[in-house]
């Protein structure tokens, strides 16, 4: 009985939304093309200061991630046994490979970890998460800087936050590359929470991981820069070094250009 | 022939509890079967699966070596202390004693984290201590009656 009625209503529907609706498509559609337009225009200036930014990057000597070998390697255990306190992984690389204590590991969103100990072809991998992974960290807004940990609970804290920093709700944090492995810029979380802390000196901050660590399949590994020796002294303390007995041994040792004196 | 199948049987019991310990981490899947060997009494049996489940257990593991040395001594301390007064191969022992086992497996796991400044979630390891308390009779009831009769009446009885 019904079924005339619902054809009706149907077909009266249809009819409206196929012609009487598309007035203004046309407006919409002239206004898209100008959106178009303007997009096109912004990626051309986008490109041509990301190739200005690079120019500047290589002349300053700057360190980019892009610079840094990396390879990736695949998870091929979670948490395993009754002895598994800490939060770690298992990849399927060593130190054979490159995968020394240390090495950072990451995803294409994030920071997730670093190398905790290495087999020759196995490695596990302490998870950011952890309570006892520490990072430093900078927000990509307010540039507040911080330490970065894990807790028991699924967050992460930021420690040292100074009361009056600007860090909100929704920052990035970024890596600072002041702990001298993580090169700096790579997105590690989301700032959730700041709150005055217990501490009368620093804010309480919490953050979520940008990595969903339940998922990980495969990481990319970046070798490590913990074992290089040293930056050199800069030029004006070695003058400053009496001139009879020369710079201090080690110094000497580590600039191969300036022979030991005798 | 007999030592052979024993062999075989305690591979594959091993590869099973590599399983079920993967999908329900911080579990000691493998204690049931130790508890099954020292039910057994086969001294060389006991020593062989000593040295390998801590060594499964150890490089597994993210704590210092000693940990499972002192979880798989413990078990047969438990066992050596308690065995005098129920019969072993009862369901009621196995459950006491499985409730002393994840009891102490917390208690080690805390002093061992303590001792190596390591950080512990309390929450988890009540947890998984409860867990374990209660996979060591489930594993061990399903080990005991799928190992042959054979195999395990061979074993001396005190």
């Amino acid at each position: 009985m019904l079924s005339p009625v619902v054809w009706l209503r149907d077909r009266c529907a249809n009819w409206w939304d196929r012609y009487l609706a598309l007035i203004d498509v046309a407006e919409e559609n002239a206004r898209l093309r100008t959106e178009l337009e303007q997009a096109r225009a912004a990626a051309i200036l986008t490109s041509e200061d990301k190739a200005e930014l690079e120019r500047l990057r290589l002349l300053l000597g700057l360190e980019t991630l892009r610079g840094r070998p990396a390879f990736a390697a695949r998870v091929i255990a979670k948490r395993f046994g009754p002895q598994a306190v800490l939060k770690t992984f298992t990849i399927n690389k060593g130190f054979l490979d490159g995968a020394t204590a240390g090495t950072p590991v990451l995803t294409r969103e994030g920071v997730v970890g670093r190398v905790l100990r290495a087999a020759p072809h196995a490695a596990t991998v302490l998870m950011l998460t952890d309570p006892g992974f520490r990072l430093a960290v900078i927000s990509n807004e307010s540039r507040t800087p911080g330490i970065l940990t894990g807790s028991t609970e699924r967050r992460l804290e930021v420690a040292y936050v100074a009361q009056n920093a600007r860090i909100t709700p929704g920052e990035t944090l970024i890596t600072s590359g002041a702990d001298g492995s993580f090169p700096k810029g790579i997105p590690v979380g989301t700032v959730t929470q700041v709150m005055p802390g217990n501490e009368i000196l620093f804010l309480q901050v919490h953050a979520r991981p940008l990595v969903d660590m339940d998922r990980l399949e495969e990481v990319l590994l970046l070798e490590g820069k913990g074992n290089e020796p040293p930056l050199p002294p800069p030029a004006a303390e070695r003058t400053e070094a009496d001139p009879e007995k020369g710079p201090p041994p080690d110094r000497l040792s580590a600039d191969p250009q300036r022979p030991p004196q005798p | 022939m007999k030592s052979l199948y024993r062999v075989f049987w305690w591979i594959m019991y091993t590869a099973g509890a590599v399983v079920v310990q993967q999908a329900v981490p911080g579990v000691d899947a493998l204690m049931p079967g130790f508890l099954l060997a020292l039910q057994e009494k086969r001294p060389r049996q006991i020593l062989v699966l000593f040295i390998a489940f801590t060594l499964i257990q150890e490089g597994a593991g993210s704590l210092n070596f000693g940990t499972a040395v002192l979880g798989y001594g413990g078990a047969v301390l438990f066992f050596r202390m308690s065995h005098g007064f129920f019969v072993e191969d009862n369901i009621v022992f196995v459950v006491m004693l499985s409730a002393c086992l994840g009891l102490y497996h917390g208690l080690l796991t805390w002093l061992m984290c303590a001792v190596q400044t390591v950080p512990v979630d309390f929450e988890q390891l009540v947890r998984e201590s409860v867990i374990q308390t209660l996979i060591i009779p489930l594993i061990w009831g399903l080990a005991y009656f799928v190992r042959p009769k054979s195999t395990a009446a061979a074993a001396p009885r005190t």
